[in-house]
């Protein structure tokens, strides 16, 4: 390297790095404004050390990189829930899920239930018992049709004949086997006015909750309801037990659609 | 060093500029975006590998097109950042033969604020030249170069660090450590070309 080369070099080195006066600098950049082969010199090691600022940065930026990413693996950030927050949660997602399931539960009631359905469900036949009420031998032609299942023939005798609050009964039970709830209504009522104007009847229970059902079928919702709390709320109603909550519940749920 | 500070994106810029508490800059910029940056990548046929590379070239190059004066805060800084991301990962998908898949997620993923960074970085393959240039140098070189020229430390600091006698034998190694660095580059007019692009923006 001859001294004139080694002189440019420091001049560069110190133009680079900021070191000259004011006048070195301007001398040196009028030998510049001249000098082909100084200009490339100098962008070289501008290049040059643009890349050192490079690699620098780099170098930071990988380091710090390094050092979150050890701390992360040996501190994993945790998700911190305090233990109240924690049962808050599961007790919210529980108590969603539950009334989601009551929720769908309702629906699938509410959009699923008919009146014949829920008579279907709670309706049976009822039954003669083999020794009669008034302790006399004789039956009926109505009852006797009745236990034989011939509800046709109980109709027509009660329509020609003179009967008891009992075979009126079982005519209405006749209407409801038969599918007429409109009629059975009708003859269950005049038991129980019957029943009412003389002493309470054996039969006033059996006729209550046969009358609370021929509404429901009948859709007189309102008048089913009302028959069905009235027995609900007896306690020495023989057929309370049949009348459930949910049983008046999903008539007033009919009620409503 | 105050890491769970909050930087608004006004001061973080103007921090970033002026090179104050880069450390601390930096590992708020890893706080406050690493995870929701590092979706993109994972979310589109990245590893968690890939998701922390692309990541660290993100940090690279926002800081040096804010210190260069190219942020100029016509998007947030969140904004760009994850257009950085997005245009680095697909880069690299690109480059690595994933053109199909590439053009399937990018239809997907259009973002209304995304902004065009396509003009101001360079592609890895650069970065990794100019990596690779300094790397040939030897260790004392890379040490006494990046102390001067990037820490912006005195002669005398970096004097306490390494094992010299005096100021004016650091001051030779650094001459003759720049002067190597600068032959290896006027050696290749390809890279010095490529360099200049790159650097010099």
């Amino acid at each position: 390297m001859d001294n004139s080369t080694q002189e440019n070099n420091e001049l560069l080195m110190r133009y680079l790095d900021g070191e000259m006066t004011a006048a070195e600098r301007e001398d040196f950049e009028k030998k510049l404004a001249t000098d082909t082969a100084l200009q490339t010199e100098l962008e070289n090691i501008q290049v040059a050390k643009a890349a050192v600022k490079f690699f620098g940065l780099k170098q930071k930026v990988a380091a710090i990189h390094q050092s979150i990413m050890e701390e992360a693996k040996h501190h994993p950030p945790v998700i911190e829930i305090n233990r109240r927050r924690l049962i808050v949660r599961y007790t919210v997602a529980v108590a969603a899920s539950i009334l989601l399931l009551f929720v769908g539960y309702w629906v699938y009631t509410f959009y699923t239930l008919s009146p014949n359905k829920l008579y279907a469900d709670n309706y049976f036949t009822y039954e003669l018992t083999t020794s009669r009420d008034s302790g006399s031998s004789q039956e009926s032609g109505i009852e006797k049709a009745y236990r034989e299942k011939k509800y046709d023939e109980v109709i027509r005798l009660n329509a020609v004949s003179v009967v008891s609050a009992k075979d009126i009964f079982l005519t209405g039970l006749s209407y409801l086997e038969k599918g007429d709830p409109s009629r059975a209504i009708s003859s269950f009522q005049v038991v129980l006015t019957d029943a009412d104007k003389t002493k309470p009847s054996a039969l006033k229970d059996e006729t209550e909750y046969y009358l609370a059902l021929a509404y429901l079928k009948n859709r007189d919702y309102d008048q089913s309801i009302e028959l069905m709390i009235q027995i609900h709320d007896s306690p020495d109603h023989i057929y309370k037990d049949k009348i459930s909550g949910k049983l008046i519940r999903k008539v007033k749920m009919l009620k409503w659609r | 060093m105050d890491v769970n500070k909050r930087y608004s994106e006004q001061d973080l810029v103007e921090n970033l500029k002026s090179g104050n508490r880069l450390n601390e800059l930096i590992r708020t910029i890893y706080r406050d975006y690493f995870d929701s940056l590092s979706w993109f990548v994972l979310h589109n046929s990245g590893s968690r590998q890939d998701a922390e590379d692309v990541f660290q070239e993100v940090v690279v190059d926002f800081i040096e097109l804010v210190q260069k004066d190219k942020f100029r805060g016509e998007s947030s800084v969140k904004t760009f950042l994850f257009s950085l991301n997005k245009h680095i990962w697909l880069n690299e998908l690109k480059r690595k033969g994933r053109a199909e898949q590439r053009e399937l997620k990018y239809e997907k993923t259009q973002d209304k604020d995304e902004v065009d960074v396509s003009h101001l970085i360079t592609v890895r393959e650069e970065k990794t030249q100019v990596m690779n240039l300094v790397e040939q140098l030897g260790e004392t070189c890379k040490k006494i170069l990046v102390m001067f020229y990037y820490e912006n430390l005195s002669m005398k600091e970096i004097l306490e660090g390494l094992e010299y006698e005096n100021e004016q034998v650091v001051r030779n190694k650094k001459y003759k450590c720049l002067k190597q660095l600068e032959k290896m580059i006027s050696e290749n007019p390809l890279l010095k070309q490529t360099l200049k692009s790159l650097l010099h923006g």
